[in-house]
């Protein structure tokens, strides 16, 4: 998938504007609060219909106006198709690709693939576990729509049990219907927990691999999934015993929601004991992976958006990546100072950001 | 804030915004519509709605909507009264009509477990529904509610509660729509379809 194409209109701080990234690596430069990041942000929202950053629409209208627009022209393995994204704070949002509207999730996403990096990463090592199973869950999704499907459901009986925890705990409602609701939670649940272990195996490798190439082999990176409920009968049995409980506190505690991905260095807990550095290589190799398995999972490489790589990383680790993704991926890169980044990247487009505006340089 | 309009066409827009998918904007459209017809249109369509909704009540045994008791599929002879199909909505029982392939009786339950919308098994007709199979002569008990979280919970939970009697309770299959290309359903719909197979 290779962007040629991206326009804003009144989104964040640009009032209208159009890019033409190359190919290969794009480099975005500026000061910070320029724009740099709002750009990969758009990019990202279109790919999978939810801001990166977590912002709803209504955030990223520019200030005074009444709603934006954002689009994409790619070329991927399909062909050539053109996404849109509209919202207007009275309307609402549409999201189109090729005129077609895009409605459920599962239209959309799959259609244009990004692995979005950010300096926020750091949290998908060192905070809490639903970082993580996001992580997994938006990488998986991209590729699966059967995935899409099972996790739909489960979040929808997970929502249907908690509010059946409540009225039974209320006395107005009697046990009896929790069973039946949890045969299908169980198998929806444990569809989504042997999906997210299967694509874990493969992709904790690739990041164990990538952490290899990025720390120059000093440390060892560790991932491994670790379920509530390892299968369908285990979970309907952890419903089933955790019930009381479960009833006290008017909440369900078995699942894939409360599943956790394991991430260590050299086998102790990253979180707890990796440095702010580790804990960004980590973080990043995690995104290696991302890209590296949708890469084998569907034979097209997805978009690397990498916003802010250079405070990240020294510049040795700068350099290992930026070989690493070469001539391969389209890469967008934000940086404050193209400076800092090697020169290698020959065929790179250099572009300024400032004031939501972007000119392109050389 | 203040209607534009004079009264009578403000108390008619306001009336018909109250019906599901219409706002304001297509309640001012709908207005103006009726109040560009002849009187004699305005009238009738008046008396439809009236009709329907003074004559329309619940048939007895099967729950559907009806304007006898027992409704007309109840008092069909020539129908098998051994098997009883239970949807959610008089809607599903229409398609499943259309479909002129069932020839057995309905239940209908006139909606689907659902503890966020605070619908439970007690709000649905499944007492009446009991009390059919209790009363004895059902062979089978056939399930299609919606393939949906609810419509499979409450399958789930009339599977349980049918458990005690002598019937067979099935339960529709799910899979790909008649005269698709495999490679163009959707995944979930492809997967699950892949579960239901069948020996051939």
């Amino acid at each position: 998938m290779r962007l040629s194409q991206l326009e804003l209109r009144d989104f964040r701080n640009y009032v209208r504007e159009e890019v033409e990234p190359g190919p290969g690596m794009n480099i975005f430069s500026g000061d910070n609060g320029q724009g740099k990041s709002n750009l990969l942000e758009a990019a990202a929202w279109l790919a999978v219909g939810r801001s990166p950053r977590r912002a709803r629409e209504a955030d990223a209208v520019r200030h005074g106006a009444s709603g934006f627009l954002v689009r994409a022209v790619g070329q991927g393995l399909a062909g050539r198709m053109v996404r849109e994204m509209s919202f207007r704070s009275e309307g609402g949002r549409r999201l189109t690709q090729d005129g077609k509207c895009l409605r459920q999730v599962r239209d959309l996403l799959g259609g244009m693939r990004v692995v979005h990096f950010s300096p926020d990463d750091l949290f998908l090592v060192g905070g809490g576990p639903e970082r993580r199973r996001r992580f997994l869950d938006l990488m998986i999704a991209q590729v699966s729509v059967g995935y899409v499907g099972a996790l739909t459901a489960y979040h929808r009986f997970l929502l249907q049990r908690n509010a059946l925890l409540k009225e039974i705990r209320q006395h107005r409602r009697p046990v009896s219907v929790l069973a039946a609701l949890e045969e299908g939670m169980a198998r929806e649940g444990a569809r989504v927990t042997a999906e997210r272990a299967r694509v874990l195996e493969a992709a904790g490798k690739l990041a164990e691999t990538a952490y290899r190439q990025v720390s120059g082999g000093r440390e060892e990176l560790g991932i491994s999934y670790a379920p509530s409920a390892a299968d369908e009968e285990a979970l309907r049995v952890g419903l089933e015993r955790r019930r009381g409980e479960e009833l006290a506190r008017g909440t369900s505690l078995v699942g894939p929601h409360r599943d956790e991905v394991r991430i260590t260095l050299n086998g102790r807990p990253a979180r707890l004991y990796g440095s702010q550095g580790q804990m960004r290589s980590a973080a990043l190799s995690l995104r290696l992976a991302e890209r590296r398995w949708m890469c084998e999972r569907t034979g097209e490489e997805p978009v690397m958006l990498l916003d802010d790589l250079s405070s990240e990383l020294d510049p040795g680790r700068r350099g290992a990546i930026l070989r690493l993704l070469a001539g391969t991926a389209q890469v967008f890169l934000t940086c404050t100072d193209p400076g800092e980044l090697p020169r290698e990247p020959e065929e790179a487009r250099y572009f300024r950001v400032e004031e939501g505006t972007v000119h392109r340089e050389r | 804030m203040s209607s534009p309009y004079a009264l009578p066409i403000a108390r008619l827009i306001d009336e018909l915004c109250k019906l599901p998918g219409v706002g304001p904007k297509t309640g001012q459209r709908l207005a103006f519509h009726l109040l560009h017809r002849r009187p004699e249109d305005a009238r009738s369509l008046a008396q439809a709605i009236l009709d329907a909704t003074e004559q329309i009540g619940t048939c007895s045994v099967c729950q559907n909507l009806t304007d006898t008791d027992p409704c007309a599929i109840c008092r069909d002879s020539a129908r098998d009264g051994s098997v009883i199909c239970v949807v959610e909505e008089p809607r599903d029982l229409a398609a499943m009509e259309r479909t002129g392939e069932y020839r057995g009786r309905y239940h209908v339950l006139q909606g689907a477990i659902s503890p966020m919308d605070g619908v439970g098994p007690e709000e649905l007709r499944i007492r009446e529904l009991l009390s059919r199979v209790q009363g004895g002569g059902v062979r089978e008990v056939i399930l299609a509610t919606n393939t949906d979280v609810e419509g499979e919970t409450t399958a789930m939970y009339l599977a349980r509660v049918l458990k005690p009697f002598q019937v067979s309770v099935t339960r529709i299959a799910r899979g790909l729509p008649v005269g698709g290309d495999l490679d163009y359903a959707d995944q979930v719909t492809l997967a699950r379809a892949l579960e239901g197979r069948r020996e051939v």
